[in-house]
């Protein structure tokens, strides 16, 4: 098994696909991890790109740290995987929170980051406050807002939906998350109107986050913008749609 | 299908599950990942991780399930795998 210490912490890694282009792939708070991006993304992608996908602090097989949940720590901890894999440069993929992770690596490391596919990150900042807000729903609410997969696994009272709430109420109760995402301030992505790298956004026609993406959209020049059908989970939602996306960027 | 694949998958799927793992249940080749195993996308990362240690290149089990949709792959079950360790280690 894959596990690297980066920043005080053990984190998890794993590499699929054989084509020559990085992707360093980055997975959504909570209930995401490396699988949101490894099968379809090597099943798909794997020809053209190899994918290096990792569990964020917290997540999947990854330790769940006590605290190291702001975009400034996670972006050092996406650079520390970097490193790990002697990736000089790649391409950032990211869903969700992890789109905003990469974001922030390329406003502080922009040398690092050759493309960045933004996949309905949670933007403006004020997004996050509805995920702070999730957090803080009822346990039956909480459940009501999963993909249907998901929310299928916990009401059948099996051991998925049971590792899933343990995780939640580790992530909520146990480890600085929800305050570290209070503390992030509206300077986090400082630098954000100079980029200078090639950028797809990709948003679903149903996400919430959809308005957010295409104002990110128009704050980063030269950025392209794909709104595809589905919801806020397209990796599950729309994973062809999705991949077509990305393979069609990656060959331009 | 052979014992050994057999026995080598299920010890590699027990070390997977961990702490969570029933020692009344036994594994066996009609055992599914989804309904029996309910194995959570994650450990699907980690099973391939530990048959990629077991078994090098001579089976390429994630190029295998990358040919597959999500639903596909949780309604596989251990007999698929097996069969298909069988096939990859035949015909090297």
């Amino acid at each position: 098994m894959s596990f690297f210490q980066v920043n005080g912490t053990r984190l998890f890694g794993t590499v699929g696909g054989q084509g020559t282009t990085p992707l360093v792939c980055l997975h959504g708070l909570l209930i995401g991890s490396s699988a949101t991006w490894f099968f379809p993304g090597t099943g798909y992608l794997g020809k053209q790109a190899t994918l290096y996908c990792y569990d964020l602090r917290g997540h999947g097989l990854s330790e769940v740290s006590p605290g190291g949940y702001s975009l400034d720590s996670m972006a050092e901890d996406l650079q520390g995987m970097m490193d790990q894999w002697s990736l000089q440069g790649a391409t950032l993929v990211g869903h969700s929170f992890g789109a905003l992770v990469a974001l922030k690596l390329a406003c502080l490391s922009p040398g690092r980051v050759r493309r960045l596919v933004l996949v309905d990150p949670p933007y403006p900042l004020s997004r996050q406050t509805e995920m702070q807000q999730f957090l803080t729903l009822s346990p039956a609410d909480m459940i009501e807002a999963l993909p249907a997969a998901l929310k299928g696994a916990i009401q059948s009272g099996g051991r998925q939906g049971r590792k899933l709430l343990k995780r939640l109420d580790q992530l909520v109760h146990h480890t600085t998350l929800l305050q570290d995402l209070e503390e992030a301030g509206l300077d986090s992505f400082l630098g954000l109107e100079n980029l200078d790298i090639p950028t797809l956004l990709v948003t679903g026609k149903d996400s919430s986050c959809k308005e957010g993406v295409l104002a990110l959209g128009s704050r980063i020049k030269g950025s392209h913008i794909s709104v595809i059908e589905g919801g806020h989970y397209l990796p599950s939602d729309n994973t062809a749609g999705l991949m077509a996306a990305i393979g069609d960027f990656l060959d331009g | 299908m052979s014992r050994e694949s057999l026995a080598t998958v299920g010890s590699l799927i027990r070390q997977v599950i961990g702490e969570d793992w029933d020692e009344a249940d036994d594994i066996g080749l009609e055992t599914s990942f989804g309904e029996d195993l309910e194995l959570e996308s994650i450990e699907f990362v980690a099973l391939a991780e530990k048959l990629t240690e077991t078994y090098g290149d001579a089976v390429p089990f994630v190029a295998w399930l990358s040919t597959m949709d999500l639903n596909q792959i949780i309604s596989l079950k251990v007999g698929d795998l097996v069969e298909y360790i069988d096939q990859c280690l035949s015909s090297k």
